[in-house]
């Protein structure tokens, strides 16, 4: 029995040596990419229950025509099968089940495609309002002003590929992402079903912030996506990855403006 | 609970059962003038129970009486949910407090928390002989080392993993097997199962959770857990074999009913309708040879198992058959009538297995 709860105690103490063992080594060296991001990237989370400062990154995915990329060949490379699914069986379910594969996902932050997007999305919104003015009021513009300018470029299964292809580590962010397809079908639901990947969960997707830099936060509430809520970030975080794209925040504060 | 001169708790409780129920029965039978024992046979046999009786009271505490035996499954529940209680005490705790603390201060309490606990376990064993409380501090301990591993990927930002699966997995076990815990032991198994199927689809550069969309992952180490009951190591530990038959066929019955249904979550390269065919018809093969198991071995846990699983991939059927077009009445009068034959077929088997045995 004796060696048993010595092994117990000896789980614990190697578990947490090794966490923080891993920990360090991801934090040494020099980092993969720093970048210094406001609430839009980095929303502030809020729970009724915790004390802990949390902020969840959040980033935009293209699926229009002109800037959609994670298609099919990008698709097969990572690991994700386009193949259609054997006869007589139901397309959305098939692809609804295939699973999620991991790969490394580039992540720009205010450069050119978040550009295109913005430039985009006024379009698609005046598109709109052309239409049916209540489909797309006046503030759905400056909605855009709280959207995440990281935007999701590229993706591979090797991070050192990417980093050679996006060298500017204060502007490329490389995150673990999952990656999985499904079918998209026309805007008149007619047509053939357009496959279309997606990048889901990151990981990690929340990033924890320690004191000192928690104290910037002190008071402040959960941010909100509502056309209501304030459209000027009220904070700014400045965020290291290291050589396990794992990340951690180096500095934060409240913005000026 | 605690092995013992070669004499497990279960075993020595199972000595005094069958003392208590001799002497039940010995009562009746004089009472109906079946059998009339001497002064001298009476006192002979009265100090040789009493004398057993005391050793195993005094080695292990087993319950003597009906009420004693009822109060004792009472001290197991309240134990549980004691220890239910108080981990979510702890975590919640933990979650208040968080944000006042440096990481160095989340990671020395979090650390701290499981030595601890499982530092007054080890106190509580040696006092204890029912391990009652010992018990609920052990589940508690396990909670502790769950909500340190979790802080610490939270508090360094870890990407997700399945290694916390193995080390929760590791240390259930140390303490099942420490204390002869069979919830610690079911626990442990799970976390064991999820690790080695997490790990096989990681392979396939699939995130580990995908086992849960991927069943079939689940089925070989189900299997070697199911077959881990009958090594020697189980073999004088109570409730150890049963708890590994239960986790290992269960899930490997959870598994089938899911592909039974979904035969999209399947790796076969078949059309997902004939997946589903064969994973019904494998099904019901495996039920009933989890019942034929249980009957030839003497496993009560694998034939209830088996005949659940028959009656749940029955009503699955049923359902995918004749509900969307049949009267409700008659779909429920059909599964009733269902029962009905089942209820003879098994009162049949029952009454050949009386004759065989007479």
């Amino acid at each position: 029995m004796n060696r048993l709860l010595g092994a117990a105690f000896a789980i614990i103490c190697l578990t947490n040596l090794g966490a923080l063992t891993l920990g360090a080594l991801n934090r040494s060296g020099t980092p993969d990419a720093e970048v210094t991001l406001t609430e839009r990237e980095l929303r502030l989370v809020r729970d009724r229950d915790s004390t802990a400062t949390t902020l969840q990154l959040m980033f935009v995915q293209r699926f229009d025509a002109q800037g959609e990329w994670l298609t099919c060949p990008k698709l097969e490379a990572l690991g994700v099968s386009c193949a259609p699914p054997p006869a007589g069986s139901d397309m959305g379910r098939w692809y609804a089940s295939q699973p999620e594969r991991r790969a490394y996902v580039v992540l720009e932050y205010d450069g050119p495609a978040w550009a295109a997007y913005r430039d985009a999305e006024q379009r698609r919104l005046q598109e709109m309002r052309r239409i049916d003015k209540a489909a797309a009021p006046n503030e759905s513009d400056s909605l855009l002003d709280t959207y995440s300018r990281l935007v999701a470029i590229d993706a591979d299964s090797d991070a050192d590929t990417l980093r050679r292809r996006y060298s500017d580590t204060s502007r490329y962010v490389l995150v673990d992402a999952r990656v999985s397809v499904y079918g998209r079908s026309a805007p008149d639901g007619k047509g053939a079903v357009r496959l279309s990947g997606t990048i889901g969960r990151l990981s990690p997707s929340a990033i924890n912030v320690p004191k000192p830099y928690s104290s910037t936060f002190a008071g402040m509430s959960g941010s909100s996506y509502s056309l209501s809520a304030q459209r000027v970030p009220r904070y700014w975080v400045t965020v290291r990855y290291g050589r396990f794209h794992e990340p951690w925040v180096v500095n934060a504060g409240l913005s000026t403006r | 609970m605690t092995a013992n001169g070669g004499l497990t708790r279960e075993q020595a409780q199972a000595r005094a059962d069958r003392i208590r129920a001799f002497r039940a029965e010995l009562a009746a039978a004089e009472s109906d003038g079946a059998v009339t024992l001497t002064p001298d046979q009476r006192r002979s046999l009265d100090s040789y129970h009493d004398a057993h009786l005391a050793s195993l009271t005094s080695r292990f505490d087993v319950d003597r009486t009906e009420t004693q035996h009822q109060l004792s499954l009472g001290l197991r529940v309240v134990s549980l949910l004691g220890a239910v209680a108080l981990t979510a005490a702890a975590i919640l705790f933990f979650e208040q407090i968080w944000g006042l603390l440096p990481s160095a201060g989340q990671i020395a309490i979090v650390w701290g928390a499981p030595i601890g606990v499982l530092g007054a376990a080890r106190q509580t064993a040696r006092r204890e002989r029912t391990l009652y409380f010992t018990a609920l501090l052990a589940i508690v301990a396990f909670g502790c080392f769950v909500l340190n591993v979790f802080v610490l990927g939270a508090v360094l930002n870890a990407r997700e993993s399945a290694l916390p699966l193995l080390l929760w997995a590791a240390f259930a076990f140390a303490l099942a097997y420490a204390w002869n815990l069979r919830l610690l032991l079911a626990a442990g198994a799970l976390c064991g199962i999820a690790f080695c199927a997490a790990t096989a689809v990681s392979w396939s550069r699939i995130p580990w959770d995908a086992f849960f969309v991927r069943p079939e992952w689940l089925l070989l180490p189900a299997a070697a857990t199911a077959a881990a009951s009958q090594a020697h190591f189980n073999a004088n530990r109570g409730g150890f074999p049963q708890t590994l038959r239960i986790v290992g066929f269960g899930t490997i019955a959870v598994a089938i009913v899911v592909l039974s249904s979904f035969g999209e979550a399947s790796r076969l390269w078949l059309a997902p309708r004939t997946i589903e065919h064969f994973y019904q018809v494998v099904g019901f093969g495996y039920a009933i040879a989890l019942i034929a198991a249980g009957v030839r071995r003497r496993w009560n846990e694998s034939l209830n198992l088996g005949a659940s699983l028959f009656g749940l991939l029955l009503l699955l059927r049923f359902v995918d058959w004749w509900w969307d077009w049949m009267p409700k009445y008659l779909f429920f009068l059909l599964v009733g009538a269902t029962a009905l034959l089942f209820m003879f077929v098994l009162r049949a088997l029952r009454r050949s297995a009386a004759e065989r045995h007479a």
